[in-house]
């Protein structure tokens, strides 16, 4: 019998993977891992694995903005990503949408207007997949383009939240961070992505926000509220993750440099 | 012939002929300063991704990255009995047309075993490479799949001559190897990618680098050992620590901890992979190697420059076996390449513009030294002599240059 999260969780407070509510996965990250490119980077998020490459900022090919850079995504998910074998097309409807997400989503959160007329090109690949597709690739690529020096004002940072309901009508229903790709597929999730504020006393701003599954909004326990509360604060702790990443990425090339 | 290596190349005419008349010299002299039979060194790690059967991935010096995936999928066989009776009547032609005692014993024994095993179907294999720069339906990606699936589908008869006799010994190919029993079988995926970007002008050839990924990709796949025997319905074990290697390490190999479970399963106990008797040959998965000539000069591994030049490119790809009856004084000589096949891909060198003497133009066909003219014309009978010599290698102590791949490789997958 499959194990579900929506019948344990109210007896033990713990998920399959025995992880609390607020728990992530292990996070593991590095920059610069290709030579060849101008910015490069590999995600580890639990057993999702993704590795971005970039190139660009150089001149713009075809269509081409004569007062911003513009952001091309490219995302190839691997046929044997998931257990079973898939595989995808180039003109696959959720890739395309996906591609279309990251672009904009860096297209607004960069100093694009630095780079006129010039084009950024992120290559996502998905080397393996659960869970949490979206988020993984805009934290990959926030990292590759921390590597490829285009100028930021923050990392975004992005992670997935979903909501237990309780099934008993006793126990509360509680939100969880991070979801895999089992929970993903039983329960409600958003992935949510932010960036910083501008001072230290501002609130983080979410960039990203896409929710493909049903949920009632406002009504009993406030289900939405608390999934997007838990997200940002989701995001928050991959922040610092990912900024340790670069800072030891930094410290390390400066090392070298002596 | 195979499409361009690449579109344009964005060299001047001065600067190939620089680089023509540098690697005409002898010993050929290349911009990086290798040998002529010299690799660009390459790191490689394999298993690698716990959602496969195999996988590996491998990255050159020049930044160009691939990942192999292999999935194996239980299929069931189309059409199981059709194939096992046209197997019987090739059988029977097989001793009707060859008189000759030797052979026709070994064609009884290879008869008998696919009696007991039906032959294998080129379609359980698909291949795909995936460039994310390209389109699905591009050329050039259609003809990198096809050229590293074909030499995997090859049942190469080798004949080896031992001391007295000389016996013709059909080594089984990959497909063989995936016959579960007469009614399921194996079906294998193999999934490139290329990770590093790719633009045509300025990335070098990727056939060299996709095609090692898959051999280690392959070397590494194991298959779950069957519970189920014979003619049952396929039932597998959970235990992935008693999986099979699809291509066992060779045994002259020093074994991994973990590929001892090959090594426990023993040799005559019924599982998916033919049971490897005495006499049979083992094989190992092919490797195609991109070589270039120019002018007399045979250059391995030709970088992005150096294919600029070429006056001829060919893909040579090479399989390797080892006899299990051969004498203690070959093991050394473990893996024996065989020439699978050797195809021309098109030079960029034909597209190149010409060069214009200081002197002003010249009559056309004129040759005028130092000055860049396109590549016409094909290659010479004696060069692709002296190519697949120097892969095979020429003598006992020249090993040629697709066994020193083989061993790089094999060091790859021991460490």
């Amino acid at each position: 019998m499959p194990l579900d999260t929506a019948s344990t969780y109210g007896q033990t407070l713990l998920r399959t993977d025995g992880r609390r509510w607020n728990e992530l996965r292990r996070i593991s990250a590095s920059i610069s891992t290709q030579p060849s490119t101008d910015g490069s980077s590999q995600f580890v998020m639990g057993n999702t694995v993704v590795v971005c490459n970039i190139v660009g900022p150089r001149e713009g090919r075809g269509q081409r903005d004569t007062n911003n850079a513009l952001i091309e995504t490219e995302v190839t998910v691997a046929p044997f990503a998931q257990t079973d074998r898939r595989r995808r097309t180039k003109g696959d409807k959720r890739v395309q949408e996906l591609q279309t997400t990251i672009s904009s989503a860096f297209q607004a959160h960069l100093f694009t207007h630095l780079y006129p007329r010039s084009s950024i090109t992120i290559s996502l690949h998905v080397l393996s997949l659960d869970g949490a597709l979206l988020a993984s690739c805009l934290n990959a690529a926030s990292l590759a383009l921390v590597d490829a020096g285009v100028p930021m004002p923050s990392i975004l940072a992005a992670v997935t939240s979903g909501v237990i309901t309780s099934t008993d009508g006793i126990t509360p229903s509680d939100p969880i961070l991070d979801l895999n790709n089992s929970e993903e597929l039983e329960l409600p999730f958003l992935s949510v992505g932010t960036v910083s504020g501008l001072s230290e006393h501002q609130e983080d701003k979410v960039s990203v926000l896409i929710m493909e599954s049903r949920i009632q909004i406002g009504q009993n326990g406030k289900k939405l509220e608390a999934m997007l509360a838990v997200g940002v604060d989701g995001c928050k702790q991959v922040r610092t993750i990912m900024g340790e990443v670069v800072r030891t990425h930094g410290t390390r090339i400066l090392r070298g440099r002596k | 012939m195979m499409p361009a290596t690449s579109t344009a190349t964005t060299l001047s005419p001065a600067e190939l002929s620089y680089l023509h008349t540098s690697l005409t010299q002898t010993p050929p002299l290349r911009p990086d300063l290798r040998s002529s039979t010299e690799f660009r060194p390459l790191r490689a790690e394999t298993d690698l991704l716990p959602t496969c059967n195999g996988s590996a991935h491998v990255s050159l010096t020049d930044g160009s990255e691939a990942l192999v995936g292999i999935k194996a999928e239980v299929h069931r066989t189309a059409g199981a009995n059709v194939t096992k009776r046209l197997d019987e009547e090739m059988r029977e032609k097989m001793s009707l047309d060859e008189p000759s005692s030797t052979i026709s014993a070994a064609a009884a024994a290879a008869g008998l075993d696919s009696n007991r095993k039906p032959r294998g179907h080129p379609d359980w294999i698909s291949l795909n490479v995936d460039i994310s720069t390209l389109r699905d339906d591009d050329a050039l990606l259609i003809f990198l799949s096809e050229m590293l699936r074909e030499p995997l589908l090859t049942t190469s008869t080798t004949t080896t001559t031992t001391t007295t006799t000389t016996t013709a010994t059909r080594s089984s190919s990959l497909a063989d190897m995936l016959v579960i029993n007469s009614n399921w079988h194996w079906h294998l995926h193999i999934d490139i990618l290329l990770l590093s970007p790719f633009t045509a002008s300025g990335t070098s050839y990727p056939l060299p680098l996709l095609s090692l990924a898959t051999h280690l990709a392959l070397r590494s796949a194991r298959l779950p050992k069957l519970k189920s025997q014979g003619e049952e319905d396929p039932l597998v074990d959970d235990d992935w620590e008693s999986s099979l290697f699809l291509f066992p390490p060779p045994p002259t190999s020093a074994r991994k901890p973990e590929s001892s479970a090959s090594g426990k399963a023993g040799p005559n106990e019924q599982h998916s992979i033919p049971p490897r008797e005495a006499g049979r040959l083992l094989t190992m998965p092919p490797i195609t190697l991109l070589v270039m000539t120019v002018n007399s000069n045979i250059i391995f591994d030709p970088s992005h420059s150096e294919l600029a030049v070429a006056d001829a490119v060919l893909a040579v790809s090479v399989s390797f076996s080892s006899d299990t009856t051969t004498h203690h004084h070959h093991h050394h000589h473990a893996q024996t390449p065989t020439l699978l096949a050797v195809r021309t891909i098109e030079t960029p060198a034909r597209d190149t513009m010409r060069g214009v003497p200081a002197a002003g133009e010249v009559v056309e066909g004129d040759l005028v030294p130092g000055v860049w003219r396109p590549r016409v014309g094909g290659v010479k009978r004696e060069v692709l002599k002296r190519v697949v010599r120097a892969v095979l290698g020429a003598s006992a102590d020249d090993s040629g240059v697709a066994r020193e791949v083989f061993d790089g490789l094999e060091a790859f997958l021991r460490s």
